[in-house]
């Protein structure tokens, strides 16, 4: 599976953020001293993205991909500030939000992240 | 008042919502995220919840009176209703016009065919003497104005028609197809428990057709691909077991529901 384009060609709009969480745990001790350990080296990123003004066949695509994506399945994307292609990627949050608004422009809100 | 009261009630203009709509889709699988990221899920659980929230602003008394008996008829969330979603197809696999519940006419035959420009075409050829057609009877029951449209081409030119009944009325609309281009026909509103969406071939006639969709609506809009769930929900229910209303002015209340509905992915 490929995560869908947009008519423009793109697969995000400028809002979209990009999140690459450190995987270390940190205590702070007394004194200001700090302990940290890594739990995992590995490139785990996440892309909230956070469409506006889509056209319903824009918005339906992507609702369409939500829906078909399997638990568990992995998909396709993008990375779409380095061109990077990620492989396994799946929904990082089991939510999709969706409106219509008065002159039948669509918002989208979903979030995905590489699989790891 | 509607026939059956649990059915969801429909405005004076025959829609069943007011823009802005919203609708979350939640994935209720149960998964389990590890310390390092990764994320085991149970795919046997694999269930969707939708959840909309539909604003009314303005509405008459009649139409207020009408929200407010279907709530009180459903037990304010206690029973369940069909719920059509507002911003959906109510066509069951618009991508798969062989396949259930579409049924043609004894000698139509329905092939795929690939086309450039068009996902998921069909070609509907009429060999015999007489008119055939391609049906699907959707529940759709309530007063609402419905729209039933098809994209449809034949190099040349080739006349098809398209109905839409709900039992007691009808209405068609026969056109040319050359280039890809949507056909429609609507449906006035009327209290009816289903409606039946026909694609007519004439007698010795090809037409290529894709992306079929009945909504409520009085104008085609943008297709929502369908497999072998549609977007009537046969059993939704007004969320939070609450409802918000208020009457700004004698004759202008509003009201805001929540629902919702689950289904298997």
């Amino acid at each position: 599976m490929t995560f869908p384009n947009l008519i423009s060609g793109e697969l995000a709009q400028s809002s979209a953020v990009r999140t690459q969480p450190a995987k270390h745990s940190a205590a702070l001790f007394e004194g200001f001293s700090r302990q940290s350990h890594r739990i995992s080296d590995l490139d785990h990123r996440s892309w909230h993205l956070n469409y506006t003004n889509l056209t319903a066949e824009e918005a339906f695509q992507l609702r369409n991909f939500f829906e078909a994506v399997p638990v568990g399945g992995v998909f396709e994307f993008t990375d779409p500030w380095t061109s990077q292609l990620f492989t396994t990627c799946r929904m990082a949050s089991p939510r999709l939000s969706m409106s219509c608004d008065r002159d039948n422009r669509y918002s989208v809100q979903l979030e995905i992240e590489n699989a790891i | 008042m509607p026939s059956n009261v649990n059915s969801f009630p429909a405005l004076d203009n025959g829609m069943l919502a007011q823009l802005p709509v919203s609708l979350l889709i939640d994935d209720l699988s149960r998964t389990t995220r590890f310390p390092d990221g990764s994320l085991l899920g149970a795919a046997a659980e694999s269930r969707l919840r939708y959840r909309w929230t539909l604003r009314y602003d303005n509405l008459g008394d009649a139409e207020w009176q009408r929200m407010v008996a279907f709530i009180d008829a459903t037990g304010r969330g206690a029973e369940s209703f069909a719920f059509p979603d507002p911003i959906g197809n109510l066509l069951a696999q618009s991508a798969n016009l062989e396949s259930s519940p579409w049924v043609a006419s004894p000698g139509l035959v329905v092939d795929t065919i690939s086309d450039l420009d068009q996902a998921n075409a069909f070609i509907l050829t009429n060999s015999a003497p007489l008119p055939l057609t391609l049906t699907q009877t959707v529940a759709l029951d309530g007063p609402f104005k419905t729209c039933f449209s098809v994209m449809a081409k034949w190099a040349g030119g080739a006349s098809f028609s398209l109905s839409l009944s709900d039992g007691t009325n009808s209405n068609q609309n026969s056109a040319t197809a050359n280039e890809w281009s949507r056909f429609a026909v609507v449906l006035s509103p009327a209290d009816a428990p289903s409606r039946l969406c026909s694609i007519t071939v004439p007698a010795n006639t090809q037409v290529i057709v894709a992306s079929p969709q009945l909504e409520i609506a009085a104008a085609p809009g943008a297709h929502l691909a369908t497999g072998l769930q549609s977007s009537l929900f046969p059993a939704a229910w007004l969320a939070d077991q609450s409802y918000d209303s208020q009457s700004n002015a004698p004759g202008a209340h509003s009201i805001t529901l929540r629902i919702e509905s689950l289904r298997n992915r």
